[in-house]
């Protein structure tokens, strides 16, 4: 099972794209550029800067790596954990350069501006960048569990095929990342609220 | 399957549950305050993007743009194969000067004693010198084949183009991973280049984009418009459309021009209704123009 994901046919396209047939290559880049994509958007948020770039580098390692590819899990799968790294070291190279809070989907300067109700609008608007803020400060494996199960909807089961652990780890880790996303989120002034509210 | 939390959560998701199943979910989601939180961001997440994810203009135009830049880098490849054949010729010929040199420096040794005029009538150590320095030139000068690999590594930075060859595909894909890394300076030469180089090509239409994201990156919000604006009124209708308008309010954000930045993002809600900046446009635009109750 995969979220939103096509059965797993693209592996019969592997040898033909390393045989260099055109068709296969195109065929193969056309299905799995979406998926790429969307990891991309809601790793980094859909108005990051280079929300494409990501996923297009993710795609070219994608061709690049199918030599490494030897068809233990889904071909889809191979590519979202591709996606997801290139897409996690592009916050964490944000993070460095103090970059990244200029391009949330967070325009703090409309918050002050507005005039009825900004606790709403804010919850409503500022929650998916808080979680990504949130996100960041975890460990990159625990990240890496939290972002495949929370933001892409993985299994378990799926996350141990795509992290290349076993499930027990995948597990302990979820455990592990949720408590901590939850002890930052109650000091986190937009997430802090509906920590509450839920508990 | 096992019915863990985390998994009940995220094929109900997807709709992928039984009734029993749903059951025991709903249950499970009624004790657990944490297993509330976590279902509850997690369909926040899913209102961002359709799902199954669809082939949008923007995936289309990164699935162009690799085609080609894979095709060039496959012809460049080919392309290598004489240099490769410099290599060992020259190789050949520093392993042969070399030989040469030795069994000289060997003769010269077994003479029983070597006179100045020898010396200098022996013209094995010149001619050996040249030839080393013809062949380590050699060696040297043909662009190394390693420095461009067959296939991308996720672990080894993609190489950036040479300057003679480049194809606007490279050009442009350099410039995007200049960006990223931090060397804006770099990045607008190679745009620069592209342009000046291939005026014609998509890639310069597209480059647009990526200069008015340069320039919207490093606070030059009126130079960043007139990217955006130049795209669109040089590609009335291009795949980045929606990106260019996307930008082009952001930048008229930057400018204090909120009025003309909600116009930008109502035509591209109105245009591009399912275009990934869909939600952010609109949360934008109730942001900037509360709902009164």
């Amino acid at each position: 099972m995969q979220p939103g994901g096509p059965d797993d046919d693209l592996k019969s396209l592997v040898p033909r794209v390393m045989a260099g047939d055109a068709g296969a290559l195109r065929s193969l880049l056309s299905q799995l550029v979406p998926h790429l994509l969307r990891v991309s958007r809601r790793v980094l948020g859909s108005d990051h800067l280079f929300v494409e770039d990501v996923a297009h580098d993710a795609a070219y390692t994608v061709i690049g790596q199918l030599a490494q590819y030897r068809g233990e899990g889904t071909l889809l799968n191979f590519a979202r954990g591709i996606a997801v790294h290139t897409a996690m070291n592009m916050r964490r190279r944000d993070r460095a350069q103090k970059r990244g809070s200029a391009r949330d989907a967070v325009d703090t300067d409309a918050f002050e501006t507005q005039t009825l109700d900004p606790e709403a609008a804010l919850a409503q608007t500022a929650v998916l960048p808080a979680v990504r803020e949130v996100l960041d400060e975890l460990p990159e494996v625990l990240a890496e569990a939290l972002v495949l199960n929370l933001l892409l909807g993985h299994t378990v089961v799926e996350i141990a095929e795509i992290a290349g652990a076993p499930i027990e780890t995948v597990r302990s880790r979820l455990r592990l990342a949720k408590d901590r996303f939850k002890s930052r989120a109650e000091r986190h002034p937009v997430l802090r609220e509906m920590v509450r509210f839920d508990s | 399957m096992t019915d863990a939390l985390e998994d009940l959560v995220a094929r109900a998701r997807r709709d992928e549950l039984t009734g029993p199943e749903q059951q025991r979910l709903d249950m499970l989601l009624d004790n657990s305050a944490e297993a509330r939180l976590f279902h509850r961001l997690g369909r926040r997440f899913d209102g961002e993007d359709p799902a199954p994810p669809i082939a949008d203009a923007a995936s289309q135009a990164i699935v162009e743009a690799l085609l080609k830049q894979l095709h060039d880098s496959r012809n460049q490849k080919r392309r290598t194969v004489p240099r490769w054949s410099w290599l060992i010729a020259a190789a050949a010929l520093f392993v042969a000067s070399l030989a040469g040199a030795v069994i000289g420096v060997q003769r010269l040794r077994s003479l029983p004693a070597p006179t100045p005029s020898a010396t200098a009538r022996s013209s094995v150590s010149p001619d050996t010198g040249r030839a080393i320095g013809r062949a380590q030139s050699s060696v040297v000068l043909p662009s190394a084949p390693s420095q461009e690999p067959a296939t991308p590594s996720l672990s080894a930075e993609l190489p950036l183009p040479r300057p003679a060859s480049s194809s606007a595909a490279e050009l442009l894909s350099a410039a995007g991973r200049a960006r990223r890394s931090g060397q804006p300076t770099q990045a607008l030469e190679l745009l620069q280049t592209l342009r000046a180089r291939y005026p014609n090509s998509p890639e310069a239409s597209a480059s647009e984009i990526t200069l008015g994201k340069l320039e919207l990156e490093r606070g030059a919000a009126a130079a960043a418009l007139g990217d955006f604006d130049g795209y669109l009124r040089h590609s009335p209708g291009g795949a980045l459309t929606p990106e260019a308008l996307w930008g082009r309010s952001q930048a008229l954000t930057q400018l204090g021009k909120s009025a003309e930045a909600q116009q930008s993002l109502r035509e591209l809600l109105q245009r591009f209704p399912s275009s990934p900046y869909t939600s952010a446009a609109r949360a934008k635009l109730s942001v900037a123009v509360p709902a009164r109750p």
